[in-house]
């Protein structure tokens, strides 16, 4: 499979580490969006930028180079910007765009070329565009202590912009591909580069009056940024309440120490090492006989602000990347500040379910550092999530969520989670209450030691169990709460002893019990038809196959990759996605189904609304692809019921086309073909009219969980145009919108 | 991005075995009317003919007020043909189709005896017309979840044809003399009423019929929600009619109807060279 972009070829990534704003209310926390007027960065068409873009020329380039440069830059970086992940005139961008006035407060000219927009992503980066956009993202910003070291991550990125280190870097690659050792000259062209935005980035940074520390402290910021962004020790018995023990072994007994080194090898990288820039730096800011002494000019309660927008965006980050344990440990720093952040305890309760589903599904190793990565404090939490057993973690996921629920029993995204956790825990995690006891770790302890203490006194232990019969003796030493059979391995079996007894939580397990029992015994009587059966079963079965009765759909940006020669051919599939949308409205109507369009396209006439609606539907699918094995849970499930309820229906398409004319015509057949003449008269027309492979996949997700509705596929051999594509989506939307066979 | 794609191909796969093949049609159109024109260039046929005869085809000649030959190849054989048919399933359409071809043959030059019964009069003839009537019941195979008869789809059918040559005024030539040193040749034509003198004798020549077997590629883009555009090449392998050992049993040796026979021969053979075809044409989906 082959990719759109390679974003390498357009972007210079400096750090690969991270107006008065109305103060935000981090109990209610709610995911970052764009705001304001919709910048045209993000409304005009890639091929229309293309297009001014070759009118314009470059005098740095050759023609012919001219249109790959151009081509691979503008696609590349509106692949970002319509990647879910950016957001424009947030509070973040707005902050990073105020620091960059006052480093440009000298040079208008440029300041009005230049746009800053943050990406919602843990990777700790900031880079800037050949086409004057800055991109910072959240995950970096996490990391900062101080407005200067944002400040002088801009100037560096100002530095690449005004230097145009871009368009030098591909032309560089271009005269120089067939170099011997291209790699190492290519990255030492790249780190020359780096120390050149250094430089000229502190002189910026300097006439904007920030004090000289915070450069280094910026490096050291860099160095670290691959950990949380704070280490606070995770103590062993944050766990502990009163319904709930974990014992002591379960958590690491050694500390797992911090392994970064500032003078790391270098050779074949695109930076320079931390030691050489923070030379190279000391010796630049000895250069300058001034310096300022400001570490914030818009305030620090304002950083502050800021920083903590973006800690609350890692956790987000984090759980669509599927780092539950990370996503943990920032949740437990922020709590200490936030303690009643509902945000918090809603995140909290999708990472302890989805913690679940995965080691349900044994793939949990995806979702904590894997033990070698173990660093710092926060690999305290990652080492016993790991070693937490499926049984353990069942019983941990039940009590978090539980208690979420029953502290905040209003909130319908926690009652949503809790519902679906009792579900999947059924499904998936074969919970059985029975096997619980219904006293808690101390009164189970206090009984055994209590026993014990009789025992030892040479009391009699038990009369009414040794009055039972054998068969009765074999099933209570399965019985949790007999004294005797304590142990404090399974300290889990004492830690939900209240929730199996309250009557909420029983009739709703007992609901999802009888759906996963009725399933169950589906499944078997299926597998006791016999053959001639089966496959009558089958036919009707079939009949009902993507059946929905469903008459209303949000139909997200479909997407084409037209590929030739195995690479992907950006001006076709732009040309041809435009094909595709146009198909599906006319494919509805015709079937008369009713759509509601979210794509790039219409982002002119929706603006900065229809922006965010796609940015958080772009984040479900991806979600959902980050974690297809399990049945998610979608993270932003508050705005999703606001675009359910904005539409009037929860019902998603997703579209994708895949197309290649690849005519199946080799030397070898032809060849072949000549010594059976006639043969050469089928093999050519064969090859040429089956040359077309197309390949239509359809999605259908529901906003209200999350799950995959339907899933729908055409291969062709034809050309994805208008009426081709429209055909068959006309095809889907009957099949959707009829209501399924009794 | 590359996880979206894997999301899509892994439901597209876990989907794809299961959608109902009754679900079908071009905008759920599943009837379709369409009209072909079809042509070849009769290399095979030619080339067959000339390797065993060492003759060339005769053309009259238009621009002369009198009856003359020039040599000629034929050059071009086209038809056209019409179809009607239905989607039974995504990958499965029958059809029917009716057509016509228009190709000319070779007739032979061949020596007979003139008035004084010697064998030294050699007849030259104008390449002869022939039209060929074709019905044929055809099935269209389609890939899995294509949507008939929408795409490209692999035909098979098994038909008859009926060919007949044309009459009308052809200009042969008689060489008289043709084994004497001083030949000469005088050109005539079917409207000179010499019925004796006339060598073919068109009321006798039978139709042709020949069984056929047909694989086409077809294409159908379209290019509106009623209408497309098909296009494609058909392959024909034509059995059945005169044989050529028939036609040694009576050779043509003498004023008799050998002539017309060995006419039927050729319209025979040339139905069996006319293998590949290539064809475009109109579809209307209703």
């Amino acid at each position: 499979m082959y990719f759109k972009n390679a974003i390498t070829v357009v972007s210079f990534i400096l750090f690969s580490a991270g107006s008065l704003v109305a103060q935000v209310d981090f109990n209610n926390y709610s995911t970052l969006l764009a705001k304001g007027k919709i910048p045209e960065d993000f409304t005009k068409l890639t091929y229309d930028k293309l297009k001014d873009d070759l009118k314009t020329g470059r005098e740095e380039l050759r023609r012919g180079q001219e249109k790959v440069f151009f081509e691979g830059t503008n696609y590349a970086i509106d692949e970002i910007l319509h990647s879910g992940l950016v957001v424009y005139g947030d509070d973040i961008s707005t902050y990073i765009s105020e620091i960059a006035d006052k480093l440009l407060k000298n040079d208008g000219q440029l300041r009005a070329k230049l746009r800053f927009y943050t990406i919602k992503s843990n990777s700790s980066n900031a880079f800037s565009t050949d086409q004057g956009i800055v991109f910072v993202t959240t995950g970096l910003i996490a990391q900062l202590t101080s407005e200067a070291q944002l400040a002088y991550v801009l100037a560096h990125e100002i530095s690449h912009y005004t230097e145009k280190h871009v368009v030098a870097t591909f032309d560089w690659k271009a005269k120089n591909s067939r170099q011997d050792s291209r790699i190492e000259k290519l990255s030492q062209y790249s780190k020359d580069k780096e120390f050149e935005a250094d430089k000229i980035g502190i002189r910026l940074y300097n006439e904007a009056g920030y004090s000289e520390d915070e450069i280094f402290s910026t490096f050291d910021v860099l160095m670290y940024s691959y950990l949380p962004f704070d280490e606070i020790a995770f103590p062993q018995t944050h766990f502990n309440t009163n319904k709930i023990y974990v014992p002591k072994s379960l958590f690491p007994t050694k500390k797992y120490e911090i392994t970064a080194v500032d003078d790391y090898d270098d050779e074949n990288s695109s930076h320079p090492n931390i030691k050489k820039r923070k030379e190279a730096a000391e010796k630049e800011v000895g250069e300058f006989s001034t310096w300022g002494k400001k570490t914030e000019f818009l305030g620090a309660t304002r950083f502050v602000n800021v920083r903590n927008i973006a800690r609350f965006e890692s956790v987000r980050s984090d759980i669509l990347d599927a780092n539950y344990g990370d996503a943990m440990y920032s949740i437990f720093i922020l709590e200490k500040d936030f303690p009643n952040s509902i945000y918090l305890k809603r995140m909290k309760a999708q990472i302890w379910m989805n913690l679940m589903l995965y080691k349900s599904e044994n793939i949990s190793n995806k979702a904590v550092d894997k033990t070698a990565e173990l660093e710092g404090e926060s690999a305290t939490l990652h080492f016993f999530l790991k070693k937490l057993s499926k049984e353990a973690l069942v019983t941990m996921s039940l009590r978090q969520i539980y208690d979420i629920h029953k502290a905040y029993p209003k909130d319908e995204e926690i009652n949503a989670i809790f519902h679906k956790f009792v579900k999947d825990l059924n499904e998936y995690g074969k919970f059985k209450s029975e096997i619980y006891s219904k006293k808690t770790f101390s009164e189970a302890a206090t009984d055994f030691m209590a026993m014990k203490n009789d025992s030892l006194k040479g009391a009699v232990k038990d009369t009414t169990i040794k009055s039972n019969s054998k068969y009765d003796r074999i099933k209570n030493k399965k019985n949790a709460d007999i004294a005797e059979n304590f142990d404090s391995t399974k300290f889990y079996l004492y830690g939900i002893a209240d929730i199996i007894s309250d009557q909420e939580f029983i009739d709703l397990n007992d609901k999802f019990k009888k759906i996963s029992e009725d399933k169950e015994k589906e499944k078997i009587a299926y597998e006791a038809l016999s053959k001639k059966e089966k496959k009558a079963f089958d036919k009707k079965e079939a009949q009902n196959v993507n059946r929905m009765g469903i008459k209303e759909f949000i139909v997200v940006e479909p997407m084409v990759y037209s590929y030739k020669n195995g690479k992907v051919d950006n001006v076709k599939s732009e040309k041809l996605e435009a094909d595709f949308s146009e198909a599906i409205e006319n494919a509805a109507n015709d079937a008369g189904v009713t759509t509601y369009n979210i794509d790039s396209r219409s982002l002119t006439t929706k603006g900065t609304q229809g922006f965010n609606e796609r940015s958080m539907l772009t984040a479900l699918l991806n979600q959902i692809a980050q974690e297809d094995e399990v049945n998610i849970f979608p993270v932003d499930y508050q705005y999703l019921n606001l675009i359910k309820s904005n539409y009037g229906t929860s019902k998603v398409m997703f579209s994708l086309v895949e197309h290649e004319y690849a005519p199946n015509i080799t030397f070898s057949g032809v060849f072949s073909s000549l010594l059976i003449y006639p043969v050469l008269l089928l093999y050519v027309p064969l090859g040429i009219l089956a040359g077309h492979k197309s390949e239509l996949s359809v999605l259908i997700l529901d906003l209200e969980d999350g799950s995959i509705e339907n899933g729908v596929n055409y291969g062709f051999e034809d050309a994805p145009k208008r009426l081709q594509l429209g055909a068959h989506m006309f095809d889907i939307f009957k099949k959707l919108s009829t209501e399924p066979k009794k | 991005m590359k996880s979206t794609i894997l999301l899509f191909s892994l439901i597209a796969f876990i989907s794809s075995n299961a959608i109902a093949q009754k679900d079908n049609g071009y905008f759920g159109k599943k009837g379709f009317l369409e009209v072909q024109t079809l042509g070849n260039v009769p290399l095979l046929y030619t080339a067959y003919f000339k390797d065993f005869s060492s003759a060339s085809g005769y053309k009259a000649d238009e621009t002369s007020t009198a009856p003359r030959l020039l040599p000629k190849n034929d050059n071009f054989n086209y038809g056209f043909r019409v179809n009607a048919g239905y989607a039974v399933k995504r990958n499965l359409a029958i059809s029917l189709e009716f057509g016509q071809d228009f190709a000319s043959v070779y007739p032979n030059p061949y020596s007979r005896v003139d008035y004084s019964y010697n064998f030294n009069v050699v007849i030259t003839h104008e390449m002869v017309d022939i039209k060929t009537t074709v019905i044929m019941p055809k099935f269209e195979f389609y890939t899995s979840n294509a949507l008939s008869p929408m795409g490209l789809s692999h035909q098979l059918g098994l038909g008859v044809s009926f060919s007949n040559a044309i009459e009308k005024d052809y200009v042969y030539g008689r060489t008289d003399n043709y084994f004497n040193s001083n030949p000469t040749t005088i050109y005539e034509n079917y409207s000179d009423k010499n019925d004796y003198v006339d060598p073919i004798n068109f009321k006798e020549i039978e139709t042709v019929k020949k069984y056929m077997l047909m694989y086409a590629l077809n294409m159908r883009t379209p290019i509106t929600k009623n209408l497309m555009i098909n296009y494609g090449v058909k392959y024909t392998l034509s059995v059945g009619g005169p044989r050529e050992s028939d036609l040694y049993l009576n050779p043509i040796t003498s004023q008799n109807s050998s002539y017309t026979d060995e006419l039927e021969y050729q319209i025979s053979r040339s139905r069996t060279f006319s293998i590949i075809n290539a064809f475009a044409g109109l579809t209307f989906v209703f």
